[in-house]
């Protein structure tokens, strides 16, 4: 679904004295299926901008557009619309409300007015897509589960909706090393499948590297970058401005170079820099 | 959800600020019994002219003053019409059963002239003292009735805490809200609907109210936290020069309308 | 004179609603010396936080015995003592903050010990001022960051005057300009007021900063070395679900294609300087 958004701006709290301008004037265009990250540091408007795309806000001035419609306009086309938009706010396992896991996910199914069937259907497919068995998971109080469980029913809960776009606010907060692992692989897999745009707010830079081909960076409210990922995550001095950490094989990189070695800074994995590394030292022919 | 206009502290650093929250209590409790205490138009004239000092001595933006009286404008509107038909008199205008009287106006008049007065004054109050400011001089006003074991320490850290998680519920609330519409939930319809519908933010809420009351309780206990008399304060609260000026300006204000009528 | 805190056989057991026994910690042995900085990690479930809480006598043990500063936690006379000589911080910051000014927050702990009021304006003072938040004396916890709200967490804790910090996972809500205040104050506090650190994180990262790296996995400590000698076990390590810290990642890969670098090889600098000497 394409979406475009057109000079929007945001004011928090107009005419207090808490007035805060979250977005500045943004225009993006972003086509179907693709697959985005979106950077920036607290309060630069990322969380704004994003709940902008889901239509939970409405914009101070400007609009904006899925698949040529206005996504605030009353109605029940805008509605449905928007509920094509599926948002994982951070720690989305705090939304979670029902007495088991099978009604939790059928939630959104069932308030899209989906026969039962189809809502069973959706719900299983979802639970499998983030790795839970329905059978046996179907039946539980979401309570009794893990952290991590949990996270991946209220990602269930919103992917049964059969989004066609997906954003995800930081979906691996405060999971330990190997459930992100297997969290952002699961990800990869939902897009692949399912060919739905992918939004994904983050700061771990290397995660997003792997799995996005265009980066949006905001500072105070402004789009500061838009382009593939490699050219955005390998400008240093953009990150350090907005006050981003530089992804630690460019940071590397750049002092080589600035130490006078012949190297190409735009490498963003740990094993793209080695290789970058291994073949101006001679160990191998560049590319090999 | 929408900031609270009434009881929302407005920084500053005016002397009404800076006054001691115990007189500042005082005062407005003062403040506030002497409009059902007057009548003659002078008294009101000089509790008016007073008021409005203080008001500019706050240096409150009109602004706010003014979203802060609206939100009593619904009950001022009741009011007015009750008094306008109900008080008995000489009548202006009569339709039927109904009649306007001149004694009617005056007395709905001056009915939310008086709401109005009661308003400005509390608001001046919390405009000028800071939650925490308010608990201090709460807890030091009842600090005689720990004689009588009554827990007066506990029940401000109680209020503190309190005063500490609104911010942070409304935010709670207003993402909840959010996250759910984003699931199809609709929070619009009838009020049963409507309260029915309200069971996808409600549960989550108490769910991480009791995450959070247990993380804080063992924050807290970590901090050494216990509830015995050994515990101090850092601060502790002082009558000053300013306020003692300000309390012989009120009294003199009282005695004034005393003589006014 | 002894170790700061001495753990022996620690073992910390709870029943659940169901009868069921779970064995959260078994087997700790671990001492701390003064003034070090040791870094703890693990998947979680681990038992890190269960560890953490022995250390200031929120949890006792149900078997062995922790000591702090010669004082056993099991003791109930000791407990007080204990919390004060060791401070904690936790990982949400928004549910350890109790007052509505920043300062008040600060001044919480010295209260509840009975402090006098011109000593803990002193206090207060001064942990601030060690945590650089001086100028946001009066602002409420919501109006800062996720980063200073831990700041003001720190100086809580600081202003009780501990020899040792507790923290844990401090960083891991926190954005990255959070996360590197925080980082930096900590090394701070250890290096120029001799604080004794126990950081728990899981990232490899931020353990890379520490003197000490503890593992855990399934309730007990599985290793217990220098960062440098962490990283040498990259099977294990990958064994336990963490992976290397990035340049720890590149100098390995580079090992392996036949260049000779130095294992003590841990921070970008190092890296840098090992490379240009080697060509």
């Amino acid at each position: 679904m394409h979406i475009r958004v057109e000079n929007l701006t945001h004011i928090y709290n107009q005419g207090t004295p808490l007035e805060r301008t979250a977005l500045h004037e943004v225009n993006l265009e972003i086509e179907a299926g693709e697959r985005i990250g979106l950077v920036g540091p607290t309060g630069s408007g990322k969380s704004t901008l994003v709940q902008h795309l889901a239509g939970l806000l409405q914009p101070t001035t400007g609009r904006v557009l899925l698949a040529g419609t206005p996504i605030h306009s009353k109605g029940a086309t805008a509605r449905s619309l928007r509920l094509q938009v599926g948002l994982a706010f951070q720690y989305p396992e705090d939304q979670i409300f029902e007495q088991s896991v099978f009604r939790e996910v059928a939630f959104g199914p069932r308030n899209l007015g989906l026969d039962e069937t189809e809502v069973k259907a959706r719900v299983h497919w979802a639970l499998e897509m983030v790795g839970l068995d329905p059978a046996r998971i179907g039946p539980r109080m979401p309570f009794t589960l893990s952290g991590g469980e949990r996270r991946r029913v209220a990602l269930a809960s919103i992917l049964a909706m059969r989004p066609r776009v997906l954003i995800l606010d930081e979906p691996t907060a405060g999971q330990d090393p190997q459930g992100r692992r297997a969290l952002w692989e699961k990800v990869g897999q939902w897009q692949q499948e399912t060919g739905m745009t992918l939004i994904i707010v983050s700061h771990a830079l290397e995660e997003l590297a792997r799995l996005v081909e265009r980066v949006i960076a905001l500072r105070a409210g402004r789009v500061v970058a838009d382009g593939p990922t490699r050219e955005v995550l390998s400008d240093a001095r953009l990150l350090r401005d907005i006050g981003l950490d530089v992804p630690e094989p460019v940071a590397l990189l750049q002092a080589l170079r600035q130490a006078g070695k012949d190297v190409r800074t735009d490498r963003l994995l740990p094993a793209e820099a080695a290789a970058e590394i291994a073949s101006a030292w001679g160990l191998r022919r560049a590319g090999a | 959800m929408k900031a609270i206009p009434i009881g929302m502290y407005v920084p500053g650093d005016s002397i009404l600020h800076r006054l001691d929250p115990r007189v500042k209590m005082g005062v407005t409790l003062v403040l506030m019994t002497i409009p059902f205490a007057i009548h003659s138009p002078w008294s009101y004239l000089t509790l008016s002219a007073f008021i409005a000092t203080l008001v500019l001595l706050a240096g409150v933006p009109p602004r706010t003053l003014w979203r802060t009286l609206r939100t009593v404008f619904g009950i001022a509107f009741l009011m007015f019409f009750l008094y306008l038909f109900t008080t008995p008199g000489e009548p202006l205008l009569a339709v039927g059963p109904i009649a306007l009287t001149w004694q009617g106006v005056l007395a709905a008049g001056g009915q939310i002239y008086r709401l109005c007065l009661l308003v400005i004054t509390a608001s001046l109050l919390t405009f000028t003292t800071s939650p925490m400011q308010l608990t201090h001089g709460l807890e030091a006003m009842l600090s005689p009735l720990e004689r009588v074991r009554l827990p007066v320490r506990e029940l401000a850290m109680v209020l503190t805490i309190a005063l500490r998680f609104v911010p942070t519920l409304q935010e709670e609330i207003d993402k909840l809200a959010k996250a759910q519409r984003a699931r199809g939930a609709d929070f619009t319809g009838g009020p049963l609907r409507r309260a029915r519908n309200l069971v996808p933010i409600f549960v989550p809420i108490f769910v991480s109210a009791f995450r959070r009351a247990d993380e804080l309780a063992t924050a807290m206990d970590a901090r050494g936290f216990r509830s015995t008399p050994h515990r101090t304060r850092m601060r502790r609260l002082h009558l000053g020069y300013r306020d003692l000026l300000a309390m012989l300006i009120v009294l003199g204000l009282v005695l004034t309308l005393i003589g006014l009528g | 004179m002894h170790p700061f805190i001495v753990i022996e056989n620690l073992q910390y057991v709870y029943p659940l609603e169901s009868g069921e026994q779970i064995v959260a910690l078994r087997d700790v042995n671990l001492s701390i010396e003064r003034g070090e900085f040791v870094a703890l990690i693990g998947p979680n479930g681990s038992g890190k936080s269960t560890l953490a809480r022995h250390l200031n006598a929120l949890l006792i043990p149900t078997g062995g015995t922790v000591w702090v500063d010669g004082l056993r936690t099991s003791d109930p006379h000791n407990v007080w003592a204990v919390r004060r000589k060791v401070g904690m911080v936790f990982q949400n910051p928004d549910n350890q903050l109790v007052a509505t000014t920043v300062e008040e927050d600060v001044a919480f702990g010295p209260e509840n010990m009975g402090v006098p009021a011109e000593e803990i304006r002193q206090r207060v003072d001064e942990a601030l001022a060690i945590v650089g938040l001086e100028a946001y004396r009066q602002y409420p916890p919501q109006m800062l960051s996720g980063g200073q709200k831990q700041l003001v967490a720190i100086a809580g804790a600081l202003a009780t005057r501990p020899s040792c910090l507790v923290l844990d996972e401090p960083t891991s809500m926190l954005d990255p300009v959070g996360r590197r205040q925080v980082l930096n104050t900590i090394q701070r506090l250890n290096a120029e007021e001799g604080i004794t650190i126990l950081l728990i994180t899981h990232s490899m990262s931020e353990a890379a900063s520490a003197q000490r790296v503890l593992i855990m996995n399934a309730g007990t400590i599985v290793m217990d070395k220098p960062p440098a000698e962490v990283f040498a076990h990259g099977a294990k390590l990958q064994a336990l679900g963490l992976s290397l810290p990035p340049i720890v990642d590149i100098a390995h890969r580079l090992r392996a294609e036949g260049l000779p670098l130095p294992p003590t090889v841990l921070t970008l600098q190092d890296l840098v300087k090992a490379l240009c000497t080697s060509a």
